[in-house]
C-alpha cells in the first residue's frame, strides 16, 4: 500500500512537471540534514509534504525557496533553474510587517512606482483589495496588518504570493493557527489557484487535510524521503505508520484513528467542581459559565477571535474579568495577576511559547529551574544539585530528546519544547491546568506524547481546561467538550466515539449562527 | 458560512480607540500646544517675534538631525554620534575655507561629506560586522570628537566667508530667518522620501520585521547604510547653519546633541523598537525640546537644572512610547 507509485498525472487540473529536485543534500556542522532527496511538482497540483519535526520538511522547502543554498543536487523551474520569484513561501514564522497596512505588505519589495520613486498608494490599495477579495477577505488595504487576525494575516500573505505570479506557493503549516471556518476559506483559496495552474507545496501534520486536498504526498523522515504517493492510494493508517516509521498495528490507537472509542470516565470522583466559573465577562467574552470537576479533561470550541484565549487568561489572572465569579474548589478567588494564580495553584500554558512559555535561550536546566525555584530554594540561594536531580527527572519523566540538559530550549524540536512548557508545570499543588492550543506546530508522534502528559496530570487530581481549533484534538484529549461563542457557552457534551470532528466543527456553527441572529435582533 | 469566517476574520483585534490611545497618539502635538502656553504666561518675553525668530534658529539644528535620526530609528537602529561628527563637519568646512579655497559652497561640500563619510561607516559596521549600532556609533562618538579636537589641537577656527554667513545664517527669506527655511525645506523632503517613496517604505520593513523584509526581497543592509548616510549629510547640513552664524567652528561644539536629537525623535511618537514613526511628529517633538530650551533660559533656569527636567522628560517619553 506503501509502495511509491509512479508519477501519473491522470487528474484533470494536473498538467507538465512544473518544479524537479533532484539529488537535494544539505549538511549542517557534518551531518545530513538532507540525503539525496527528489521532489517534484506538477502545475495545478497540490503536493503534501509530511514527516515528523526535525525530519528535514523545512531545509526541504527553504532549499526550493531559495532561502538556502543546497550542498548537492539541482532545483529546476520548467526544465530551467530556479530564479527568484518562481517560488513563494509562506513560512510558519509569518513574514509580514506588523506595522505596515495590508497593501503596503502586499507590494512591499514590488512597490508601483512613479518615474521619481514615489509610491502610487491608491493604485496599490485599489489592486490589494482585489486581491483580497477575490480570497474572500473583506478588510480595508490600509489597515495595519497588526490590527488583522492571524487567519486574515495568513490569507494576506497568500495574495501576497499571488500578485508576485509565483509558479509554486509552498504553504508551511498554514492552518496551524486557523479555525476550521477559516481553514474551509483557505481551502476555497487553494483551489483557485490550482486551477489557475499554479503547484502548491502543502507542508502539515494534520492528516485529515492531506486527504481533504492534496494529490499526492511526500513523506520524508531523518532526512531521506520515504514515500511518494497518490493520495487517493493511501489510508490513513498507513501513512500514520510511514511518517513515524512504525508498523500500523503499532501505532497507538488514538493515532488520528476515528474508529477509536472514547469510554466517558466512569470512575469520576463524585468531588465537587475544582474549578466553576459563572457569568464570566471580560475582554471579548461575556456571561461564560462552565464547571471542571478534578481529574477530568475538559474542552472548549470555538472560533478563533471569541475571546477563547482571554477567558484562559482571566481564569489565570493575566486578564481581569469585569463580571461574573471564579470559583476554585467551592472558593471564589479573583487573582490580581499571573503569579497568585499560580500559588493558588492555577497553570496557565500559553499559545505562543515562544513569547510567553519559554527563554529560548536559555537551557533546559535554567528554563526549568526558574520555573520550580521554589521547591529548589536554600535560602536566597538555589540548590543546584537539587535542582539537576530534578529536571533530569523531568527530562526522563516526559522524554523530552535533548542532547543534554544544557542544550538552549530553541535547539529542541517544536515538540520537545512543548514538551519543556509541561515540565514548567509539573509540580505539586497544580490544581488547574489551563492549555492554549498544546500542540500547535507539533507532529504527531510527539503529539500523543503531549496527551500522554495531560492525562497525566488529570490523573494526578488536576481540572485541566483545553482551548484548540484542531477538533481531532479536542475529541481525542477531552472528556467533554464545550462550545463557545463570545456570548454563550453551551452546555458539556461527553465526548464519544460518534463525536468526529465534523461532528464539532457543524455543532460549533450552528451555534454561531444563532448567537448572530441574536445579535441582529 | 462565509459570512461567519468573514466576521471571524475581518474582526479588529481591539474595539475601538480608547481615550488612551487618542492621547498616547497625539501627545506630541498636546504636549507642544500646552508648553507654548505654559512659556507664553511665564514669561512676557517669550511671544516676541524676536524670541521666535531665536528658537526658529536654535531649533534647525535639532530639527535636521532628528529628520536624519527618524529614518535610523524607524530601521530599529541608532545614531550616538551625531554630536561629535557635527563638530567635526564644522571644522572641515571651516579649514577647508580657510586653507584651500575661501568659496562657500566648496565649506558646504567639506562639512556635508564628512558627515556622509561617518555616516557611511556607521551603517557598514553595523550591518556587515553585525555590531549593534548603540555600540559602532558610540565608538565613533568619541573618534568623530578625538579627531576634532586633534587637528588643530582643540583650537578654534575663524571663517570669513559674507555669502556663507548668508546662506547658512544671517539672511532671512520670506520674514523667515534662514535657518527656519532649510529647516521647513528638510522636513518637506523627509516627508516626502519616508512616506511617500519606495525606500521609505522599505525603512518600516526593515525596522518593523528584518526578517520578513529580507525574504520579500528587501535589501534591508543597505536601507540601514543609507538612512545612516542620511543622517549624517543632515548633520553636516546642520553644522553649516551653526558655523554661519557663529563665524567660527570650535572642537568641542555639539556635546550632548545626541540627546536632544533622540528625545525630539522619541517624544515625536518614533518607537524605539522601529518599524513606525512620522516626520511631522518629530518635527513637534524637535520643537518642545528647542522651546524648553529657550523658554526655561527665559525663566532664569540654571543650566544644570535644564538638564535634569530634559533627563527627565527623555525617560517619560521613551516610556509612554513603549506602550504605544
Amino acid at each position: 500500500m506503501s509502495t511509491p507509485k509512479a508519477q501519473t498525472g491522470s487528474d484533470s487540473q494536473v498538467m507538465g512537471t512544473l518544479l524537479q529536485a533532484t539529488g537535494v543534500s544539505k549538511l549542517f556542522s557534518g551531518i545530513y540534514a538532507l540525503k539525496d532527496v527528489d521532489f517534484d511538482l506538477k502545475a495545478g497540483e497540490v503536493h503534501a509534504l509530511l514527516g515528523p519535526n526535525g525530519a528535514g520538511k523545512s531545509t526541504l522547502i527553504k532549499i526550493l525557496d531559495g532561502v538556502q543554498p543546497q550542498d548537492q543536487g539541482s532545483v529546476e523551474v520548467d526544465g530551467r533553474p530556479r530564479n527568484a520569484g518562481d517560488i513563494a513561501t509562506v513560512f510558519q514564522e509569518l513574514s509580514l510587517i506588523p506595522s505596515l497596512t495590508v497593501a503596503q505588505n502586499i507590494f512591499l519589495g514590488n512597490e508601483i512606482h512613479n518615474a521619481l520613486g514615489l509610491l502610487r498608494t491608491k493604485e496599490m490599495n485599489r489592486i490589494a483589495k482585489v486581491l483580497t477579495d477575490r480570497l474572500g477577505l473583506d478588510l480595508r488595504p490600509e489597515e495595519p496588518v497588526e490590527n488583522l487576525s492571524v487567519a486574515s494575516r495568513q490569507l494576506v500573505e497568500i495574495a501576497k504570493a499571488i500578485h508576485r505570479n509565483a509558479r509554486v506557493l509552498v504553504l508551511d503549516e498554514p492552518t496551524s493557527t486557523l479555525t476550521k471556518a477559516d481553514q474551509l476559506l483557505l481551502f476555497t483559496s487553494i483551489r483557485d489557484i490550482q486551477k489557475a495552474g499554479v503547484g502548491i507545496i502543502y507542508v502539515t501534520h494534520r492528516l485529515t487535510e492531506v486527504f481533504e486536498l492534496a494529490d499526492r504526498v511526500t513523506v520524508i523522515r531523518d532526512g531521506r524521503k520515504v514515500l511518494t504517493a497518490q493520495v487517493s492510494d493511501m489510508e490513513m493508517k498507513s501513512l500514520v505508520s510511514v511518517i513515524t516509521g512504525t508498523k500500523s498495528d503499532e501505532v497507538g490507537p488514538s493515532a488520528q484513528d476515528f474508529d477509536r472509542f472514547v469510554p466517558a470516565d466512569e470512575t469520576q470522583p463524585k468531588t465537587g467542581p475544582r474549578l466553576h466559573v459563572s457569568m464570566l465577562s471580560g475582554d471579548r467574552f461575556s456571561d461564560i459559565s462552565l464547571t471542571v470537576a478534578p481529574g477530568r479533561i475538559v474542552g472548549i470550541a470555538g472560533l478563533i477571535g471569541t475571546g477563547r484565549t482571554e477567558l484562559l487568561e482571566t481564569i489565570a489572572g493575566v486578564r481581569r474579568s469585569s463580571a461574573g465569579d471564579i470559583q476554585l474548589d467551592g472558593q471564589s478567588v479573583a487573582f490580581k495577576n499571573a503569579s497568585q494564580a499560580l500559588s493558588a495553584g492555577v497553570a496557565l500554558v500559553p499559545e505562543d511559547r515562544h513569547q510567553s512559555g519559554l527563554v529560548l535561550q536559555h537551557s533546559i536546566l535554567r528554563n526549568l529551574t526558574l520555573a520550580h525555584s521554589k521547591a529548589l530554594r536554600r535560602g536566597p540561594l538555589v540548590d543546584e544539585g537539587a535542582a539537576r536531580t530534578l529536571v533530569r527527572g523531568l527530562v526522563e519523566t516526559l522524554q523530552i530528546k535533548a542532547a543534554s540538559m544544557g542544550s538552549p530550549v530553541q535547539s529542541l524540536s517544536g515538540g520537545n519544547q512543548q514538551k519543556v512548557v509541561f515540565a514548567k508545570w509539573m509540580q505539586p499543588g497544580v490544581r488547574v491546568l489551563l492549555l492554549d492550543e498544546p500542540t500547535q506546530g507539533v507532529d504527531v508522534g510527539a503529539r500523543q506524547e503531549i496527551y500522554k502528559v495531560v492525562h497525566r496530570f488529570a490523573e494526578e487530581g488536576a481540572a485541566v481546561l483545553v482551548v484548540s481549533s484542531d477538533f481531532v484534538e479536542l475529541q481525542e484529549l477531552c472528556d467533554e467538550i464545550y462550545f463557545m461563542t463570545s456570548t454563550t457557552m453551551s452546555e458539556p457534551e461527553p465526548v464519544t466515539a460518534k463525536m468526529t470532528d465534523q461532528y464539532i466543527y457543524s455543532a460549533l456553527n450552528e451555534r454561531v449562527i444563532k448567537s448572530h441572529e441574536r445579535d441582529q435582533r | 458560512m462565509n459570512a461567519i469566517s468573514a466576521s471571524a476574520v475581518t474582526k479588529p483585534r481591539f474595539g475601538g480607540r480608547s481615550g488612551g490611545d487618542f492621547i498616547r497618539e497625539y501627545f506630541v502635538y498636546i504636549a507642544l500646544a500646552a508648553l507654548i502656553v505654559f512659556f507664553a504666561f511665564a514669561s512676557p518675553y517669550f511671544m516676541t517675534t524676536q524670541n521666535l525668530a531665536n528658537i526658529g534658529r536654535q531649533t534647525a539644528t535639532v530639527s535636521i538631525v532628528a529628520v536624519g535620526m527618524a529614518f535610523v530609528i524607524i530601521n530599529a537602529q541608532i545614531d550616538l554620534s551625531v554630536g561629535s561628527v557635527f563638530a567635526l563637519c564644522g571644522m572641515a568646512s571651516a579649514l577647508v575655507m580657510q586653507h584651500v579655497v575661501n568659496f562657500w559652497l566648496l565649506g558646504a561640500l567639506a562639512a556635508i561629506a564628512v558627515g556622509v563619510v561617518f555616516g557611511f561607516l556607521n551603517g557598514l559596521v553595523t550591518v556587515k560586522l553585525g555590531v549593534p549600532s548603540f555600540l559602532v556609533t558610540l565608538g565613533m562618538l568619541g573618534v568623530a570628537r578625538g579627531i576634532a579636537l586633534l587637528i588643530t589641537d582643540t583650537k578654534p577656527v575663524l571663517i570669513s566667508n559674507p555669502a556663507y554667513f548668508q546662506i547658512f545664517g544671517e539672511s532671512t527669506f520670506l520674514g523667515l530667518p534662514i535657518a527656519v527655511i532649510w529647516t521647513l525645506v528638510i522636513v518637506a523632503i523627509g516627508v516626502v522620501v519616508l512616506h511617500k517613496s519606495i525606500f521609505g517604505l522599505r525603512v518600516f520593513a526593515t525596522g518593523g520585521n528584518p526578517q520578513a523584509a529580507r525574504f520579500t526581497g528587501v535589501n534591508t543592509q543597505r536601507t540601514i547604510i543609507l538612512s545612516f548616510v542620511i543622517t549624517g549629510a543632515l548633520v553636516g547640513l546642520a553644522s553649516l547653519l551653526f558655523t554661519g552664524i557663529a563665524h567660527a567652528a570650535r572642537p568641542d561644539l555639539g556635546s550632548g546633541l545626541e540627546l536632544d536629537v533622540i528625545a525630539a525623535v522619541i517624544l515625536g511618537g518614533v518607537s524605539l523598537f522601529g518599524g513606525r514613526g512620522t516626520i511631522i511628529g518629530v518635527l513637534a517633538g524637535s520643537l518642545i525640546i528647542g522651546i524648553m530650551n529657550n523658554g526655561l533660559v527665559l525663566m532664569g533656569v540654571s543650566s544644570s537644572v535644564q538638564q535634569i527636567i530634559k533627563g527627565i522628560i527623555i525617560i517619560a517619553a521613551v516610556s509612554l512610547s513603549k506602550k504605544r
